[in-house]
């Protein structure tokens, strides 16, 4: 195997990462949906740590080995629109992410406190874990990682 | 080059193999944690329900496509 055959793979790894990340945080959505209960919210914060962990390894790696690639690879190029393409979708998915990572983590936040007080339930969890601004965030990655992907095949223009 | 009929299956492909990792990702952390927190019987069938639905289903079909 050769270099760029390595940077590909770790570039595809990474990309796998990334994506089963967000999966896992569809898992979680769905399963909590309208979710009042606080114990079962706060039980499932370890997944949202793995989930966490896997977005860090994804959108570091993707973004690493694929400029590497573009700048490896002779017949294509970092200005390519294709390649601006996916960088632009990379900036946006990562801010959307973030954003939908800051409104869940608040909401498993409270929900480790209220368990910790004994409160069981909250309409406010409810409404976090519902049809929030978190989880409108979230379909927002979901839409920007598929189009990054359909980028990353079609390559238009290339 | 590959030709452009392969572009679908290569999709459902990749984008079913990464369903899949994640899915596995989240049964795995799911039933690891489950003795850890307030309720292990929601980790548990949060696993199992992963598995099912997601990695069997969904994953196992779409990295099925085939080019014509």
């Amino acid at each position: 195997m050769s270099l760029n055959d390595w940077i590909l793979a770790l570039h595809l790894l990474s990309a796998v990462a990334l994506i089963g990340a967000e999966v896992l945080f569809t898992i979680m959505v769905v399963s909590l949906w309208r979710s009042s209960d606080a114990p079962r919210i706060a039980s499932t914060m370890p997944l949202a740590r793995a989930g966490t962990v896997l977005v860090m390894i994804g959108i570091t790696g993707t973004i690493v080995f694929g400029v590497w690639l573009a700048i490896s690879l002779d017949r294509y190029q970092l200005w390519d629109g294709w390649i601006i393409a996916a960088l632009v979708l990379w900036a946006i998915g990562g801010y959307t992410g973030q954003k939908a990572g800051e409104g869940y983590a608040a909401g498993g936040q409270r929900a480790a406190e209220l368990t910790a007080q004994g409160t069981t339930s909250s309409p406010e969890l409810a409404e976090t874990f519902g049809a929030s601004r978190a989880f409108w965030f979230h379909i927002a990655t979901l839409l920007v990682v598929l189009l990054i992907v359909i980028d990353m095949i079609w390559k238009p223009g290339a | 080059m590959r030709p452009d009929s392969w572009n679908v299956p290569l999709l459902l492909h990749v984008a079913g193999a990464a369903v899949l990792f994640g899915a596995v990702a989240a049964a795995a952390v799911s039933t690891l944690a489950a003795d850890r927190v307030a309720q292990p019987e929601f980790m548990r069938r949060l696993a199992f329900r992963s598995l099912l639905l997601v990695a069997m289903i969904v994953a196992v079909w779409a990295m099925g496509a085939k080019p014509d």
